[in-house]
């Protein structure tokens, strides 16, 4: 028994000893401050990144490279990236740091007519004065994407975007040419023929996992903008519109009609997105609704035979709804800055931001790894991207309407996941109607 | 014609706890791709590298190291205040005894989730992130009422004989805990131990929450850096998985005789 309580005693004394690696590091900051005599322009910064880019991707090695890059020309600044790929990884850690109050450096939330409360708490810093103090960066960026982190009822900028691309149709050519679709359908009803053809020669016409139940909100934020227009999103937001107005659930009877016309693997309910990018990459689905984030897979031979048959397009439109033919649905995710700053601490944040969205970055993001930050002061090197990424590009920026998720612009939060469920919710018998109402029993909860 | 229904009930379910370790141990040696395409068949060529990768990428030895320190010293910190408390809840006779014990029972309902944001909020009020210290006492905090509840039982169960011999002989309070009723107690010990062990080695909520320092972290948390916001390297990430559940794996089996006993021996009496 004397030795368990020793080794208690012991184990006790390592962990006082190995717990507060902040407070070692504190000991060696207040040395060299002596040596250094207390020069502000040394003074120890940390600064902690709380986003989404996270993993073993192309776009996390060159994020991470920015990151070191700029620790060496700070040797005074330590980063730590607390990001996490997970996405209830990261809520949770966003919620509990918004709650105790310690809010990363730079950090990011979805969405926007949100965000009133957290610039009411001073959580987000207004971007526009850093904006004015760095014109050259700041008008690089592309003024929708800039305009977009507006935040209805509040003056100013309160997220710079570092992000974009459009939320295509991604077909295999040569699997449409095989169910004897020459043309990529252009409209709604022809995108109904080619379906029939498609299931007539068993290929699954588009392939998509309500598992990860974004995708199935991918697909009903396609025909809602196509049916209704971007600001549609908005009137919901704003309750100038229900989800239950007969125009709304139109859009899910659109999406319950793609269901029923086999438009989907039987068994879509239960895959995820990986398993449905795995069948079209193996040529068992003709389409995909995705970003140009899978772009590098589709165009790697040893991931796919078929590298050399993709293309993409945009959703086909309705024949009734010329007007909506160019709104889109595309990705746009920000970076925010922590509005309690001050001083160095401060400046060099800003700085960071800089240098993780500067053209230059954007040009070896882009290059290296197919993702876009929305900006319109670098050239692309054609030679070193696929063609698919040149021609999301373009598709891109012919939309006259932008919009992300329909929830984007709803101030109640839950309202990403019980959109998102309500849809899936088609896959196993619910109505459109049953959908719509519950989706709008969650905003009428909330007031 | 009871034996075959056993055996058949024996036998699916061990299909059952078995299947997902076999789907991860065999997932862990394909590609990305092969696990989506054909995820039950036996892989093409055999990825080990995926274990190597797994090594390095998720610094597995560092995080392992971590995990062992502080499902270590959750275990002892809980052992031994859980069952001082124990001691005096089954042995002493006062007024708020049974309180006592019902308040540690409500413990037990208290779900991790719904003290999140307090807990959040003392730990960034008092500066204790990065501190594992403050992880291992918000695990002792948690791990408490089941650890005294499972102990009182047991304590009861034993015969007040050799304490009332000890005191006899002039033993202190603190020498009959220490000296038999500890001694005694070492199976029930035992099995709150492996409990405890695994609850605060499979977590990943609270190290999410308040580790952010590299080198502090344990490895549940190695595991989310194989996790990326679009695609993440499943992999590398089942190789990881097999080799962190290895060694709860080993503890169990190493206690598995006492963990067992100890089961039987709290439920005999209440």
């Amino acid at each position: 028994m004397k030795k368990i309580l020793f080794l208690a005693l012991l184990l006790g004394l390592f962990l006082v000893g190995c717990s507060g690696a902040d407070d070692t590091n504190g000991e060696v900051s207040e040395d060299s401050n002596d040596i250094n005599n207390e020069d502000s322009d040394n003074e120890d910064v940390e600064i902690r990144l709380l986003t989404r880019m996270a993993g073993s991707s192309t776009q996390v090695e060159i994020f991470n490279d920015i990151i070191t890059k700029f620790e060496e020309d700070h040797p005074n600044v330590t980063v730590i990236d607390e990001s996490q790929g997970d996405e209830s990884a990261f809520n949770n850690k966003l919620k509990a740091d918004l709650a105790s109050g310690t809010v990363a450096n730079i950090f990011r939330i979805q969405g926007v007519a949100g965000l009133g409360e957290y610039i009411d708490s001073g959580i987000l810093m207004n971007m526009d004065t850093t904006l004015e103090e760095n014109s050259e960066w700041a008008e690089g960026f592309t003024e929708g994407a800039l305009k977009y982190y507006q935040v209805p009822g509040y003056e100013g900028t309160y997220g710079i975007p570092m992000e974009s691309g459009l939320i295509g149709l991604y077909y295999n050519e040569a699997l449409l040419k095989e169910a004897g679709i020459n043309e990529f359908p252009e409209t709604y009803s022809d995108l109904l023929v080619a379906i029939d053809k498609l299931n007539a020669k068993e290929i699954t016409p588009i392939s998509l996992g309500a598992g990860s139940n974004y995708m199935a909100g991918h697909l009903h934020n396609q025909i809602f903008y196509k049916w209704l227009g971007t600001d549609a999103a908005k009137a919901l937001g704003v309750r100038d519109k229900k989800w239950t107005d007969d125009d709304v659930v139109e859009t899910l009877d659109v999406f319950q009609e793609l269901i029923d016309v086999g438009a989907f693997d039987p068994d879509a309910a239960g895959l995820n997105d990986e398993i449905a990018l795995a069948e079209f990459l193996e040529g068992k689905a003709a389409m995909i609704i995705t970003g140009p984030w899978n772009i590098s897979r589709m165009s790697d031979p040893e991931e796919t035979e078929f590298s050399d048959s993709y293309k993409v397009a945009k959703f086909p439109y309705f024949e009734e709804k010329p007007e909506f033919k160019d709104e889109d649905m595309q990705v746009l995710s920000p970076y925010m800055v922590n509005g309690q700053l001050e001083g160095k601490e401060k400046e060099l944040t800003i700085e960071l931001l800089k240098a993780l969205t500067s053209a230059e970055a954007s040009k070896r993001f882009a290059e290296e790894a197919q993702f876009l930050i929305p900006r319109t002061d670098y050239e692309i090197d054609e030679s070193t991207v696929p063609e698919l990424f040149l021609t999301s590009m373009e598709l891109g920026s012919t939309s006259t309407g932008i919009a992300v998720d329909t929830f984007d612009f709803d101030p109640v939060a839950s309202m990403q996941d019980r959109t998102r469920n309500s849809i899936v919710s088609l896959f196993i018998n619910a109505s459109p109607e049953e959908a719509a109402k519950e989706i709008q029993a969650e905003i009428d909860k909330s007031e | 014609m009871n034996k075959k229904v056993l055996l058949i009930f024996t036998i699916v379910m061990a299909l059952v706890f078995i299947g997902p370790m076999l789907f991860t141990i065999i997932s862990s040696l394909k590609e990305n791709r092969e696990i989506f395409s054909s995820p039950f068949s036996l892989p093409e060529v055999f990825k080990f590298e995926n274990y190597v990768f797994a090594w390095k990428e998720a610094n597995m030895g560092r995080y392992i190291l971590n995990s062992i320190i502080i499902s270590s010293s959750t275990v002892i910190v809980a052992a031994l205040v859980g069952s001082m408390a124990s001691f005096v809840i089954a042995r002493f006779n006062f007024k708020i005894n049974k309180y006592l014990l019902l308040f540690f029972l409500l413990g037990m309902m208290i779900p991790m989730h719904s003290v999140l944001v307090p807990v959040a909020y003392v730990i960034g009020v008092l500066g204790l992130k990065n501190n594992l210290v403050a992880l291992v006492l918000i695990y002792v905090a948690f791990l408490l009422p089941f650890t005294i509840i499972v102990l009182t039982r047991f304590m009861k169960s034993v015969s007040p004989s050799l304490e009332e011999a000890a005191i006899m002989d002039g033993a202190s309070y603190f020498q009959v805990y220490y000296k038999i009723m500890l001694p005694m107690t070492v199976p029930a010990i035992s099995t709150v131990s492996i409990f405890n062990f695994l609850a605060s080695w499979n977590d990943i909520l609270f190290p999410l929450m308040f580790i952010n320092d590299d080198r502090l972290k344990p490895v549940a948390l190695g595991l989310l850096n194989f996790s990326g916001e679009r695609a993440s390297e499943y992999g590398p990430l089942m190789a990881a998985i097999t080799i962190v559940i290895l060694i709860p794996l080993i503890v169990y089996l190493l206690f598995q005789e006492k963990v067992e006993s100890g089961l039987a021996a709290g439920s005999v009496k209440g």
